[in-house]
């Protein structure tokens, strides 16, 4: 062989042997634990004993099953709400936070950043002090400021619960897509800005005609990450509701864990599961497949 | 170049073999040759930070005081994973000498179906041991005339109103009777005339679902007595979730809520976190239907409200058939069985005659405080409160066991959340009918 194939080989043969490590965990914890769970997905099974066939039962039930569907639907109203709530204040405070200097910019942008690096349990927890009924910050504000019939039993009425849950959700997560949305603001040339002063373009239309486009790509990127933490989100609300009163702010995630570990029925939790994957897969590859279309269509103008 | 990577490989070398030798296991089994000392292995729920821990260390330690070549090696683990791991041992045969198990069908009753555990009423016939127990405790424990295990440790668990005298006081209202239930009407106007005074009569939180179950058992044993439950709960019981004791019970219920015995939020106040507690120190709710545990809460917490606290039992449900005196609860102790397969079985049940019987770990258990079921100790009780409470307990000819924890874990959930749901105003008949339809589908699932 000749030397430059050689070297080449070489050089497909290292990077596939750097490649390899990481490959193989992700093939084991990220994509093995699918199949195999569909797999578990057609048996009984109580996670100790023997596993039994039992054919498409498992998903009858899972199709005629209320308390999930019931969960899909606060799944998709988590993921609408968060899509509004999260996507546009992080916006507007990316925007905030970028341009100008100031050192008070930057203190603000360390600020917004605390929920983020809370843990969700930790965040759980402070929000479960501010929704308590009695004593808690939401409900003694509103009695202080003489909005005494505004109380509500935020996590105890199971009309609200879910809504409480989401704006805690939003509150965490929401630092996240600033940052990310800052980043792609900053790498918008200055002088694009300037020739839209010079044809007298007001604030809103600078952010419509310049910067809104030009992140577009970031904005289809944060759409899709919301997507599917939405979809398949659990730690705030599991931590604050566990998924009550009565299953009324269940999430896919939740009724998975407590079908699959408090009742230990591991096949039926497998096939949720499954179905969440494929609800995901399904949701991700359409929202993409649009967004391409758009996104050609922008990038024409 | 040379030295930094050998100093490396040693850092690391040494680093690999600490872990290598971390975690190794502590105790074990050792039998020393010397004097034949033999170890028997328990297994437990008595985690550091509980009351029990401590009684059972001192018991250990008394018994190997007095057996040297007798050694206990207990195990405990958190009462979750206690769970697992007692599932996981009966499914491989494997159990330890002395294993723990919760009284009931849920628990204790597998392990005997299993043929796991020895019939222990031999033993128990002689030298007293038999006689120092209440016929309702041992009745928990015995199956087919077999008794599968002794109880000990802790105490019987039962409920009450709990209330607070000096706001009773206040608002004009006299202590109700300790050891009688109230008759119905009697009973609505403490809570009206504490509503009147702008108390909330109930210190109420239900978010956990299990304080809700505690009126709803209750209420269920007065209307229907006590067969009401097994009769519907058994997979060839005659009755039905949806028999009319049981949605009465829920139209009670609701006939509290609806007076405002509890307040407002009861369904999204957590108990377990304190919430309640917190509005009875405050004196914004005068009582509390809780477990007896609750009363050593109170005296940790808040010791003012302690000296002021008082039971009475639950009242008396107008056309019910159940007898007034019954209780809740559990009829106490740590069941501990001897495993069948074990090498030692007459030393096991030596160690098991000594911590039920010996007088000075029975004093201890009783002076800290418990509800005992060993005949004949109310006297040494010191503190009015529990020894009214062991009083009203020991005069119940029976004990509703908990719910939550009869059924199987997927039925149960369905209990606790139809029954929080009866709180939050569903109606009670809709409510049991899901109940009884999530009861026969886990029947039906369970058959195949």
């Amino acid at each position: 062989m000749r030397h430059e194939t050689i070297r080449h080989l070489k050089d497909r043969t290292t990077t596939a042997l750097f490649v390899l490590p990481a490959l193989i965990i992700f093939l084991f914890y990220f994509v093995y634990p699918i199949p195999t769970a569909a797999f578990y997905s057609f048996f009984k099974w109580d996670g100790l004993g023997d596993r039994v066939f039992i054919g498409f039962r498992n998903w009858g039930e899972l199709f005629q099953d209320g308390f999930f569907w019931g969960a899909f639907l606060n799944n998709i109203k988590l993921l609408v709400l968060a899509v509004i709530i999260q996507l546009s204040i992080a916006m507007l405070l990316a925007l905030f936070i970028t341009g100008g200097t100031g050192r008070v910019r930057g203190i603000m942008r360390s600020f917004f950043i605390i929920p983020l690096m809370l843990s969700s349990v930790a965040v759980g927890l402070l929000w479960s002090h501010i929704y308590e009924f009695d004593y808690g910050i939401l409900n003694t504000l509103l009695r202080t400021i003489g909005l005494e019939g505004l109380r509500r039993d935020w996590l105890g009425d199971p009309n609200l619960a879910i809504y409480s849950g989401i704006v805690a959700t939003a509150w965490r997560h929401l630092p996240f897509f600033m940052i990310l949305f800052q980043a792609a603001i900053v790498g918008i040339p200055v002088p694009l800005y300037e020739s839209a002063d010079v044809e007298g373009a007001s604030a809103f239309q600078k952010f419509r005609y310049v910067t809104f486009p030009l992140i577009m790509p970031t904005l289809v990127n944060a759409l899709i990450l919301i997507t599917i933490g939405s979809l398949k989100y659990f730690d705030i609300i599991f931590a604050l509701t566990q998924g009550g009163p009565y299953n009324s702010s269940n999430l896919m995630a939740i009724y998975l864990y407590k079908k699959a570990f408090g009742q230990f029925r591991m096949g039926y939790g497998s096939a949720i599961a499954t179905a969440l994957f494929l609800i995901v897969f399904i949701v991700v590859v359409t929202i993409v497949r649009s967004l391409r279309r758009l996104q050609r269509r922008v990038a024409f103008e | 170049m040379n030295m930094k990577r050998t100093i490396l490989a040693i850092v690391v070398f040494v680093l690999v073999l600490g872990y290598a030798f971390a975690g190794g296991k502590p105790e074990g089994e050792e039998v020393k040759t010397k004097e034949e000392v033999i170890t028997l292995e328990m297994w437990g729920i008595a985690t550091s930070g509980k009351p029990t821990a401590s009684r059972f260390e001192k018991a250990i330690e008394l018994w190997e005081a007095e057996n040297p070549n007798i050694q206990i090696n207990m195990v405990n683990t958190t009462d979750a994973a206690y769970k697992t791991k007692l599932k996981t041992a009966m499914g491989a045969g494997q159990l330890p000498d002395i294993i723990f198990s919760w009284i009931g069908t849920a628990s204790h009753k597998p392990l005997v179906d299993a043929g796991l555990v020895i019939d222990m009423r031999p033993y128990m016939e002689q030298g007293g041991w038999l006689e120092e127990y209440s016929p309702a405790s041992i009745a928990s424990v015995t199956y087919d005339g077999g008794i599968y295990a002794t109880m000990t440790m802790a105490g019987a668990r039962t409920v009450a109103n709990f209330y607070r005298s000096d706001i009773f006081k206040q608002v004009g209202l006299g202590e109700p009777d300790p050891l009688k239930p109230p008759a119905w009407d009697k009973y609505k106007s403490i809570l009206q005339k504490l509503m009147g005074s702008g108390v909330t009569p109930y210190a109420f939180g239900n978010r956990e679902k299990w304080p809700g179950s505690f009126w709803f058992m209750f209420f269920l044993d007065r209307i229907g007595g006590a067969d009401a439950y097994p009769n519907a709960a058994d997979a060839d019981g005659t009755g039905s979730f949806t028999d009319s004791p049981f949605i009465e019970a829920g139209r009670r219920i609701q006939e509290l809520v609806k007076m405002g015995a509890f307040g407002e939020g009861f369904n999204g106040r957590s108990h377990e976190d304190g919430s309640p507690m917190a509005l009875l120190y405050r004196g914004d709710a005068a009582m509390m239907l809780q477990g007896d545990w609750i009363y050593g809460n109170f005296k940790k917490q808040d010791p003012e409200t302690a000296a002021v606290t008082k039971t009475f039992p639950f009242p008396v449900v107008p056309g019910g058939v159940g007898n007034p005196l019954n209780t809740i609860g559990a009829p106490g102790g740590q069941a501990l069985s001897v495993s069948k397969s074990s090498d030692h079985i007459e030393e096991a049940v030596e160690f098991l005659r000594f911590i039920s019987t010996d007088d000075r770990i029975q004093e201890m258990i009783v002076k800290s405080g418990v509800l005992t079921y060993w005949k004949g100790f109310s006297g040494m009780i010191e503190d009015p409160v529990v020894a009214k409470l062991v009083e009203m307990d020991s005069q119940s000819p029976t004990k509703q066991l908990w719910i939550q924890e009869d059924l199987p874990a997927e039925v149960s959930e369905v209990y606790l959340n139809e029954v929080q749901a009866i709180f939050g105003g569903q109606d009670p008949a809709a409510a049991m009918q899901r109940l009884e339809d999530a009861h026969a589908r886990h029947w039906a699932w369970a058959a195949k």
